[in-house]
């Protein structure tokens, strides 16, 4: 029979109390629990946007900011960059240690979910979480060919009863600030599956419907937007192409045209594949326009790229050799690009310094409140075991009296108190990991994380030695009074 | 066996004077022997037993067992000789009410030894009549059983010494007879020196030895 039966036996006589203080003690370490796995899934949430690229370049300005409007949506650009600069890194003209370069134009809304200018590659160079590639849970990504494509995140397209086939007209600006919904509607191609990202609060577009949208919108404010942002903000249309009015539609499919048989030929090396993937009534429009104004489309082309603009890009660095990411974002950061100075961030980082900036602060504070709950819960043992002492005076007499000596009995005690402390703590953990499974749904609805019973946090082992730790101080007192217990004069008392 | 000389023990009044219990000159048991001491209320009986058990500490004197003297002693050593050679079956049983009948004759074991013989403990609760009852808690026995489990804890760590302080005095009359031999009976098998405690004559006629308090503890007899 060892210590440990013999103090749990003294807690089984005294049943409820026991019960009770171990149930307070519970509460306290369930709700650590919880504060340390919701604060575990965030900072994960958090993290799992910030993968799949190794560097996030934009204007020069404030680094948060970039990354809270590139990663997380959050907030407005920090400026725009040409969208020279983002071809001529996607090209290696500025560094040649870059593997992918993926453009984002922000400042669109729908139903409240940011609309993102971008490429067709976002979904199918880059991945998420721990290199996970992104899946379609219905339809297809959106082909550059299609100016007026768009595919849609998990929840976005839950929440605003997106499908693949469904139309939508963006809004301009984000938040209070959107004002104005565009004419031109853009056609869900595919939704994604969830990735416990930001993208799945998101809707992304072909970029170049973004430029189009706004070159039609040039042509009738004259550059200027109703809420005073100017046009280019997202495009700029060489002004040739602004004059007319009249010919607004021709105009479009001419730039659409233009814009797809460029890309293709800046990715293929060739136009043929493209012009052939193009709607008819394009291809046809485009190779008129080409023949006839060859020269003048080049212009156009470079002036169309000089007035282009893109809020961020997300850039993958090959893997080898080991610093190459840190080395093109020196690189990056001290250049002067065509007059262009850019800041290159290393997204994860920024993320890991926001949280524990702001997100860890919040958790330090409720931290340190459900603490103290378990303190209190320990304080709570201590007055139990202490007002049971009178009553175990006796007891610890008997066990005296058979030969156990004072180390004993106070051992005993404090073992009594772990036990309390610790079984409460158990239970603590099965409460909080319980509702935070119960919460799982909800969770995974907006972190696109999926919780489990059994979600734990590293952390959550200091727990133990941290119980027994404090249970060992509450157990002190009424241990030293086991300890000083008079024998003769406790076993001579009457029972 | 046991052996006292010129023991003094004396407790404090309230009024800062000292109360003296026990002046007992000399006192001597052998090996095996049953000696029963006969003395009225406040004689210092069980003041007594608590000094030669090392409960409590004698004011001078010397209180020897199997030639250990156990006044020489730490608290810490006399606990450990305590658990090791001596049994005690007090009055009111005494026994851990949240434990069972065979745990608590483990306990027993447990604080001497550090480990448990649990085919010792049922052999002794069988032999006091509780092979039925091993796994019953004190509130579910009756008084004559539980001071059964009692004798069995007493004997769990083969002592040398039985102390059994007026163990009939609580015990119905059906059962006080039994329970007394049952004393007398296990300390015989297992040769322990058995030094009894009653004001009953009816108990003390039952023993070859009886020893009078009032005779031989100086500290009665000036009262």
């Amino acid at each position: 029979m060892s210590l440990w039966k013999i103090a749990w036996r003294s807690i089984q006589q005294r049943a409820v109390a026991s019960a009770l203080t171990s149930f307070s003690m519970a509460l306290g370490v369930a709700l650590v629990v919880t504060v340390l796995v919701f604060f575990g899934v965030l900072y994960q949430s958090l993290h799992r946007g910030a993968e799949g690229y190794d560097l996030i370049v934009g204007p020069r300005g404030g680094t948060e900011q970039l990354v809270l409007n590139t990663v997380f949506y959050i907030g407005d650009p920090v400026g725009k960059l040409p969208y020279q600069f983002y071809k001529d890194l996607e090209e290696g003209r500025i560094n040649k240690n870059v593997e992918a370069v993926i453009p984002v134009c922000m400042g669109h809304i729908y139903q409240g979910f940011r609309v993102i200018g971008t490429t067709p590659e976002i979904f199918d160079r880059l991945t998420y979480f721990g290199g996970q590639s992104y899946q379609f849970a219905d339809g297809e990504n959106f082909r550059a060919e299609d100016p007026f494509a768009a595919v849609a995140g998990a929840v976005a397209a839950k929440e605003s009863g997106l499908r693949p086939g469904a139309k939508f007209k963006a809004t301009h600006g984000t938040g209070q600030s959107a004002a104005r919904q565009h004419e031109e509607e853009f056609t869900v191609t595919g939704v994604l599956k969830p990735t416990g990202t930001p993208v799945d609060r998101a809707i992304f577009v072909n970029m170049e419907g973004f430029y189009l949208i706004h070159a039609k919108k040039d042509q009738s404010s004259e550059g200027t937007e109703a809420d005073g942002t100017k046009a280019a903000e997202h495009t700029s249309v060489p002004p040739a192409q602004q004059n007319s009015n009249s010919h607004n539609d021709d105009r479009l499919q001419q730039i659409a045209a233009i814009s797809a048989t460029t890309r293709a030929k800046s990715e293929a090396g060739s136009g043929g594949k493209a012009d052939g993937d193009l709607p008819q009534a394009h291809s046809s429009h485009s190779a008129e326009s080409h023949s006839d104004a060859c020269d003048n489309h080049d212009c156009q082309h470079h002036d169309h790229h000089d007035h282009r603009e893109v809020s961020a890009l997300l850039v993958v660095v090959p893997e080898r050799p080991p610093g190459l990411v840190e080395k093109v974002a020196f690189e990056l950061n001290n250049g002067t690009f065509d007059g262009v100075q850019v800041q290159a961030v290393v997204p994860g980082r920024v993320v890991a310094s926001l949280f524990e900036r702001f997100v860890g602060k919040l958790e330090a504070v409720l931290l340190v409140m459900a603490v103290l709950i378990v303190v209190v819960a320990g304080v709570g043992i201590m007055v139990s075991i202490y007002n049971s002492m009178s009553e175990r005076r006796r007891e610890i007499a008997i066990m005296r009296a058979l030969g156990a000596n004072r180390v004993t009995v106070m051992l005993v005690v404090l073992l009594e108190s772990i036990l309390l402390a610790l079984g409460g703590g158990a239970l603590g953990m099965l409460l909080g990991h319980g509702l935070v499974t119960a919460l799982a749904p909800w969770i995974a609805q907006w972190t696109g994380i999926a919780v489990g019973l059994f979600q734990f946090r590293l952390v959550e082992l200091l727990l133990i030695p941290g119980l027994i730790a404090l249970a060992s101080a509450v157990g002190y007192l009424p241990a030293v009074i086991a300890y000083r217990t008079d024998v003769a004069e406790a076993l001579t008392a009457n029972p | 066996m046991l052996e006292l000389i010129d023991v003094r023990k004396s407790f404090q009044q309230p009024n800062g004077n000292q109360l003296p219990v026990l002046d007992i000159a000399e006192f001597r048991a052998a090996a095996g022997e049953q000696v029963v001491l006969v003395g009225r209320s406040g004689s210092g009986k069980t003041t007594l037993l608590h000094v030669i058990a090392g409960i409590s500490r004698a004011d001078s004197g010397r209180v020897k067992i199997d030639g250990w003297d156990i006044t020489l002693l730490s608290e810490a050593e006399r606990d450990r000789f305590r658990a090791e050679h001596i049994g005690y079956v007090f009055q009111t049983f005494n026994l851990l009410p949240g434990f069972s009948a065979l745990e608590n004759v483990l306990v027993a074991m447990r604080f001497a030894r550090g480990h448990v013989d649990k085919a010792r403990a049922r052999q002794l609760l069988k032999r006091v009549g509780l092979e039925h009852r091993m796994s019953h808690k004190p509130p579910m026995l009756s008084v004559g059983e539980q001071q059964r489990v009692a004798v069995a804890r007493a004997l769990a760590n083969k002592p040398r010494l039985l102390l059994a302080d007026e163990p009939t005095a609580s015990v119905d009359a059906a059962n006080q007879q039994a329970i007394l031999d049952l004393i007398r009976e296990t300390c015989q098998e297992e040769n322990v020196t058995l030094l009894l405690v009653t004001h009953a004559p009816e108990v003390a006629q039952q023993f070859p030895r009886i020893e009078y308090l009032e005779k031989f503890n100086r500290a009665v007899m000036k009262l």
